[in-house]
């Protein structure tokens, strides 16, 4: 067994015979087009707007129907302007999703995929995990409204029977999208893992940039989430 | 007035008859690219996957993907490295999504019954190709590249690794597969 025999059977094997391919069959193959991880992400993130802006929808509509407290002023206020944030951040990935150049070189356009999923998928599966606790709230305030004819956010708030619906609404989203994210890391670590001291410095120089992104993220939620239970604290002994 | 009407008009005309030529000639030119390059994207279809079915689908996922990159081509490589780099990496795609399915290897004995020599080539590739799924995806690329005779500088500018990285790659990657393909074909014996 020699190269020159390897060769040789590579060499000698039946290709399909060419054909013309007319542009409008090679346009019908979007349909057939495997969905992609890049596609299917794509789509999460124009879902995960419009739910956004849903909910905002639904803050600015709560603030003006029943009870106007400062309580939910400052709601719909974090609200609004987390979901324009949020919102634009999500524009920011999707270009940045958008612009993975499918004719750059194999390698470069997996340290790509991996930075951009390692980073910044990273941060949106939280944004987008945070979502569905502020839906759950608005409706149950919007259930409130219907059936008591008046929206009792601060005793909802006190409630800590709220805590866990929200905190089950937040588990329901992440969990699943946590589980899918880290199995298609560890695909793409499994394809880009070489004994090549080039490569593994790249990947070890995304994680660590990975790993600050992700401290700084977390302690600035944890100030937010602070600073809020302090001021619905103050408000309640007021 | 008049004058200025009919000459715009006129210029939007000509504008909509040139963008059409020009669609119909990047069109010819993109046919006759996709002609030229078929085996190599045969070639990536078989490389990365067993099954017939999921072959013709990653064929045509190229073929769209290609298409859809013409305009990233900007002639500062060759056209069958812009064609691998497009095959390759919607292969890789495809195929982390994909379970791998086997193709069942012709069984000795029914060779042995036929002695057809194209019967016996059939066997040859397809044990070879069994060989090469047990190696993980970017190995897949470079050895198909190998020994499709593309030139390491070449195969550096498609997989976007040093010339000497590719030297030292497929060392490692030949021993692998030859020891692959004699246990395969051992079957044979």
């Amino acid at each position: 067994m020699n190269k020159d025999i390897i060769d040789e059977i590579w060499q000698r094997q039946e290709l399909p015979s060419y054909q013309r391919f007319s542009i409008d069959d090679i346009k019908s193959y979007k349909e057939n087009l495997s969905t992609g991880i890049v596609s299917s992400r794509l789509r999460l993130i124009r879902f995960d707007s419009i739910t956004k802006t849903v909910v905002m929808t639904g803050y600015i509509a709560l603030l003006f129907i029943g009870n106007f407290t400062i309580l939910k002023l400052g709601l719909t206020g974090l609200v609004v302007i987390g979901g324009i944030l949020l919102i634009l951040r999500n524009r920011k990935l999707r270009n940045k999703i958008n612009r993975l150049d499918t004719s750059k070189d194999v390698l470069g356009l997996l340290i790509d995929k991996y930075t951009t999923i390692n980073q910044y998928y990273n941060e949106f599966i939280l944004s987008y995990s945070f979502t569905n606790p502020f839906l759950v709230l608005a409706g149950f305030q919007f259930y409130q409204l219907y059936k008591y004819h008046a929206d009792k956010l601060d005793i909802l708030l006190t409630d800590p029977v709220i805590y866990l619906f929200l905190l089950a609404a937040f588990l329901v989203s992440y969990l699943p999208q946590r589980v899918l994210y880290t199995k298609e890391l560890k695909e793409l670590e499994y394809i880009l893992d070489s004994k090549d001291d080039e490569t593994s410095e790249k990947i070890q120089m995304i994680r660590i940039k990975q790993r600050r992104r992700l401290y700084v993220l977390v302690f600035t939620l944890i100030a937010l989430i602070g600073i809020g239970a302090l001021l619905t604290i103050l408000f309640m002994l007021r | 007035m008049v004058t200025f009407v009919v000459i715009y008009i006129a210029y939007r005309l000509i504008k909509i008859n040139i963008n059409s030529v020009i669609v119909l000639v990047e069109e010819e030119v993109f046919n006759n690219v996709i002609y030229e390059h078929q085996g190599i994207i045969w070639k990536v279809c078989r490389t990365f996957f067993r099954n017939e079915e999921d072959q013709k689908d990653l064929f045509q996922d190229i073929l769209y993907k290609l298409w859809k990159a013409r305009d990233s081509f900007r002639g500062q490589s060759k056209i069958s490295t812009w064609v691998y780099r497009v095959s390759i990496n919607q292969a890789i795609d495809k195929s982390r999504k994909a379970k791998s399915s086997r193709t069942i290897l012709i069984e000795p004995e029914e060779i042995k019954d036929e002695s057809s020599q194209r019967t016996q080539s059939k066997f040859d590739i397809e044990a070879l190709y069994m060989a090469i799924d047990q190696l993980k995806p970017l190995e897949k690329a470079l050895i198909m590249l190998y020994l499709n005779q593309e030139s390491y500088k070449q195969i550096s500018e498609v997989m976007g690794i040093s010339e000497k990285n590719v030297s030292v790659k497929l060392v490692r990657i030949k021993e692998r597969l030859k020891k692959f393909y004699q246990k395969i074909s051992s079957y044979d014996e």
